[in-house]
């Protein structure tokens, strides 16, 4: 059996996995949304960007330490199931998305705010106008950093017991089945290559074409 | 009117601006000059509230600042700086919709303004109020720049150093456009700058200041008659001579002897014209100039013609020179802000005018 044989003919339980495995990566990729965007505001602010630049070195650091780390980690304090998994690819989650936002805000020029403000707008008129818009290239590229991390890294979790398209190439694995294998691999990069071509799309109309031009 | 009153902003270890009283007449323009740190900057940015006094009070039109709500305070206040701060992510009309939008203005009355703003600062709205920033040149940029600051009408503009960073050339021509439109506008204009030829050319009134306080604020004339003290003096350059060129407008010492006619004019009086010389002007068109002496008969018009530079009434006598060396002409024509020709000048006679200086 080839690996398009074995999806069509197991299509209800391979579909059921496709859901499972989509329902972490999207409840773990908003919560690192929001949290990193939070924190990456916060830490960008004029008072803290002393804390904001020890961030973004410590964050540029921890997107070396493995995925599956995190994963084991999480394991020992949380147990087996789901839960773990989504716990643990959202804090892992966070670190592309607080690292692209944290820095591109600090890197906003200073006369860009400044010149908002003397035009009188108040301050979140001038992080929700101007900063986070000149950031919005930046924050689009973490978003999509963590979205392929968390759709491969969810493959791994299938080894503490969360399910998803882990299961088929672990299943796979112990019987010997290359047909299996090569059917959870196919579903795993086909999603990561079509979340990642859908962000894309987004990033194109949410950012503004003008910062695209060279001068 | 804006008022300051013993205004002192002090940081923890140094006094920026210490007990400045200054007070800033309607509709012209007002230079704050002085050397970097002299407190010139941090004075104009107390006046729209981006940085709070330590004491003292600053009143417009009698109202106190303090008393306004800081967010409209500002956007009453055209506000331009010296990296322009147009917004890369905002088309031209976006950026001239800036505070109109913060004002709650409709989408077409913000589009009506913008094209007749871009008119007034002669950027064609047809092709300019869709570009992006970065697709502008340095001046169009600043033209854009001020543009946006005029954008709600205010009656008060602050500018830091809005040309600093643009070449030689081109800053020269964006002060000729900002006289002209200040001409038309009469805003009340605060000007900072520690360019002493900008100043000299813009300034209605320069105010000079030095360690936080303010040493002198008169007219430019009278600044350079009467220089209140040594460092006035050594500021407006009075050592060296070719800087002196730099502290005086073209306007004040151009030759009066000249006579405007139009080219049939000239053609029908010929040989007869008496006048020691004639501006050829059509209209709105100045097309040259003729020396007396050069005209013998009518068929030799064209070639009697002379090409000229033209230079504003404000402009230094420096950068009259420099557009007259530059160029390589013999005459620069000296024209008022509305269009009005003061008369004229050449080389030869700035060198007159310096070594009568000297003396």
């Amino acid at each position: 059996m080839n690996a398009f044989q074995y999806l069509g003919r197991n299509w209800p339980e391979v579909s059921a996995k496709i859901v499972q495995h989509l329902g972490m990566v999207g409840i773990a990729v908003a919560a690192s949304l929001v949290v990193g965007l939070v924190l990456g505001i916060v830490v960008s602010r004029p008072r803290l960007q002393k804390v904001g630049r020890a961030i973004v070195g410590v964050t540029g650091v921890a997107q070396a330490i493995p995925s599956v780390a995190v994963i084991a980690l999480m394991f020992v304090y949380t147990g087996i199931g789901p839960r773990t998994a989504v716990i643990a690819l959202s804090i892992y989650g966070v670190v592309p998305i607080l690292f692209n936002v944290s820095s591109a805000l600090l890197l906003v020029p200073a006369d860009m705010r400044e010149a908002a403000g003397g035009m009188g707008m108040t301050p979140l008129q001038v992080l929700m106008r101007v900063e986070l818009p000149l950031a919005s290239q930046s924050i689009m590229a973490g978003l999509r950093t963590t979205v392929t991390i968390d759709v491969s890294t969810a493959t791994v979790a299938s080894v503490i017991g969360a399910g998803g398209l882990g299961d088929i190439i672990f299943v796979g694995l112990s019987v010997v089945r290359p047909d299996m294998i090569m059917a959870g691999t196919l579903l795993v990069a086909s999603i990561a290559i079509l979340s990642d071509v859908l962000l894309a799309l987004l990033q194109k109309s949410v950012v503004s074409r003008g910062l695209s031009i060279r001068s | 009117m804006i008022e300051l009153d013993s205004v002192t902003k002090r940081y923890r270890d140094k006094t920026s601006v210490d007990g400045l009283s200054l007070t800033i007449p309607d509709d012209a323009i007002t230079i704050l000059l002085g050397p970097s740190g002299c407190g010139k900057t941090t004075t104009l940015k107390m006046i729209n509230r981006l940085i709070e006094p330590t004491s003292g009070d600053i009143r417009i039109d009698g109202r106190s600042v303090f008393a306004m709500d800081p967010i409209e305070l500002r956007r009453s206040i055209g506000y331009v700086i010296q990296e322009i701060g147009l917004f890369p992510h905002y088309t031209v009309e976006g950026n001239i919709g800036v505070v109109p939008g913060l004002l709650g203005w409709g989408r077409v009355r913000i589009r009506r303004r913008a094209e007749e703003l871009l008119e007034l600062v002669n950027l064609d709205p047809s092709v300019y109020l869709r570009r992006w920033p970065r697709e502008l040149s340095g001046g169009e940029s600043q033209r854009v720049g001020v543009a946006r600051a005029l954008a709600a009408d205010p009656r008060v503009l602050l500018m830091d150093e809005p040309f600093g960073a643009i070449d030689p050339i081109n800053r020269r021509s964006l002060q000729d456009f900002f006289l002209r439109l200040q001409s038309d506008l009469k805003r009340t204009v605060v000007f900072v700058t520690h360019d002493i030829g900008e100043a000299i050319k813009l300034g209605d009134r320069i105010a000079i200041m030095r360690d936080g306080r303010l040493v002198q604020i008169d007219t430019t004339r009278a600044l350079l008659e009467h220089p209140a003290d040594a460092f006035v003096e050594d500021l407006l350059g009075a050592t060296r001579s070719a800087e002196q060129l730099l502290l005086y407008r073209a306007a004040h010492y151009v030759d009066t002897a000249f006579t405007v006619m139009t080219t049939e004019e000239m053609r029908r009086s010929g040989v007869q014209a008496q006048a020691p010389l004639i501006i050829l002007r059509d209209g709105d068109v100045i097309s040259g100039y003729v020396e007396k002496g050069k005209l013998t008969t009518c068929e030799d018009l064209q070639e009697a013609v002379c090409r000229f530079e033209i230079v504003s009434g404000n402009a230094t006598l420096l950068e009259a020179v420099t557009t007259l060396l530059e160029s390589g002409r013999g005459r620069a024509v000296v024209q008022d802000a509305d269009g009005t020709i003061l008369g004229t000048l050449s080389v030869p006679m700035v060198a007159e005018i310096m070594a009568k200086v000297a003396r």
